[in-house]
């Protein structure tokens, strides 16, 4: 394995981190503002 | 080799629309709370959901509740038998292939678990302490929405930049290489492209945080339908045999992904009934419907896998890029081109190349 591969494989695991953030993000988030939002 | 400018936007256009499709389910809660004026979340001390399984499903519980593990196998196999029974894997699964085919099924059963158990018991309450069960208050619809959307356009989109980023086509390549369909090849994967799965992390996540027991039944129906796309057993094609039964093969193949979309997915071709630039769903083909991706002609190809295949070892179409090829221009060789077989992509809005093609984008939904 080189040092290009490497690079592979890290740029590889960055966009699966991205796709893996997001909706993470934005179901988790939302969640909290459901319950900040309603709470009285 | 770049991504072109088209497809880049395009990619960006749809990634825009998918923001939009995660946070739908939560839009949805959010005024189902308003209108009843509930707050399950006051007083909620972080318990896990308590849901029994329905009493006719008892039997089945153990293989539903271990379908990551060995409730997986159980099914795979029972289908795989009935398919080698019919006798549908010719003369095409040689010693080569069979041995990529039984490696990639059997090895990530032992090496991905300490993955993911590291990940859920150990990472995840490093991360976010004290958020274990946050969310158990959320009702059991509202979960089962949530997952199928996250779990399912999140595979979706993994899917789809392993084959419009030219980067990333490699790792995926061994699931395409199989020159026919079948359980046999349903778990073939490249091990990097599968310990990455991003899905497997956000719905280890949504569990964690308390949505276990609607991850558990989206699981389970997400393995049946998966598995059953990629059988050999054209399941659907008395949907489309019977006129009587149209209108619900209308509605299946535009919602889930069956024997024929996911088939056409497989082909060597793209002809009109092989799409292998599209047809990206993995439970539902409706992300494909609604990104434009796929193309609907119930009918089966003829011939799957990939122009530029050489038969590589099985240990470099397991670990590429730690192991490679020795076959001399190879993908997979050192020194390999990225994308070995790139052709013209098609335009699948042009009826009169592919007439047999039932264009998404004229069947309005």
């Amino acid at each position: 394995m080189t040092l290009t591969d490497l690079n592979i494989i890290i740029k590889k695991i960055g966009v699966g981190l991205l796709i893996f953030l997001i909706p993470l993000l934005i179901i988790g988030g939302g969640l909290f503002l459901i319950q900040l939002l309603l709470t009285k | 080799m770049p991504l072109d400018t088209i497809t880049a936007k395009k990619i960006t256009r749809d990634i825009g629309i998918s923001l939009l499709i995660y946070a739908l389910p939560v839009v949805i809660l959010f005024l189902y709370f308003s209108l009843k004026g509930e707050t399950p979340w006051v007083n909620h001390n972080n318990e896990p959901a308590n849901v029994n399984v329905p009493a006719a499903f008892k039997f089945f519980e153990p293989v539903l509740k271990n379908i990551r593990s060995w409730g997986f196998l159980v099914i795979a196999l029972i289908l795989g038998a009935i398919e080698f029974g019919l006798g549908l894997y010719d003369n095409k699964w040689t010693k080569s292939e069979r041995k990529i085919d039984i490696v990639c099924f059997l090895a990530p059963r032992f090496l991905l678990p300490p993955v993911t158990a590291f990940f859920s018991l150990k990472l995840l309450p490093f991360v976010f302490p004290g958020l274990e069960n946050a969310f158990s208050w959320v009702p059991f619809w509202a979960g089962l929405l949530i997952i199928a959307v996250a779990d399912d356009l999140t595979q979706y989109w993994y899917h789809r930049l392993h084959h419009q980023v030219p980067f990333l086509w490699r790792f995926h390549r061994t699931h395409h290489s199989a020159p026919y369909m079948g359980m046999a090849m349903a778990s073939r994967q490249n091990f990097i492209y599968t310990v990455f799965f991003s899905q497997i992390y956000l719905t280890a996540t949504l569990i964690y945080l308390g949505l276990g027991f609607p991850a558990l039944v989206v699981t389970v129906v997400k393995s049946f339908i998966t598995l059953s796309a990629h059988s050999s057993i054209a399941w659907d094609k008395p949907f489309y045999k019977y006129r009587i039964l149209h209108p619900i093969a209308w509605v299946l193949e535009r919602t889930i992904s069956t024997p024929a979309t996911h088939q056409s997915h497989h082909a060597d071709t793209v002809d009109g009934i092989g799409n292998y630039k599209g047809n990206f769903g993995n439970m539902f083909f409706l992300w494909d419907v609604i990104f434009n991706t796929g193309i609907i002609t119930r009918q089966y190809p003829k011939t799957f896998g990939i122009k530029f295949y050489t038969q590589e070892e099985w240990y470099a179409q397991f670990l590429w890029p730690i192991f490679k090829s020795k076959k001399a221009g190879s993908e997979l060789a050192a020194g390999g081109p990225e994308v070995g077989d790139q052709v013209d992509e098609p335009s699948l809005s042009s009826k009169e190349n592919y007439p047999s093609a039932q264009l998404l984008r004229e069947s309005a939904i």
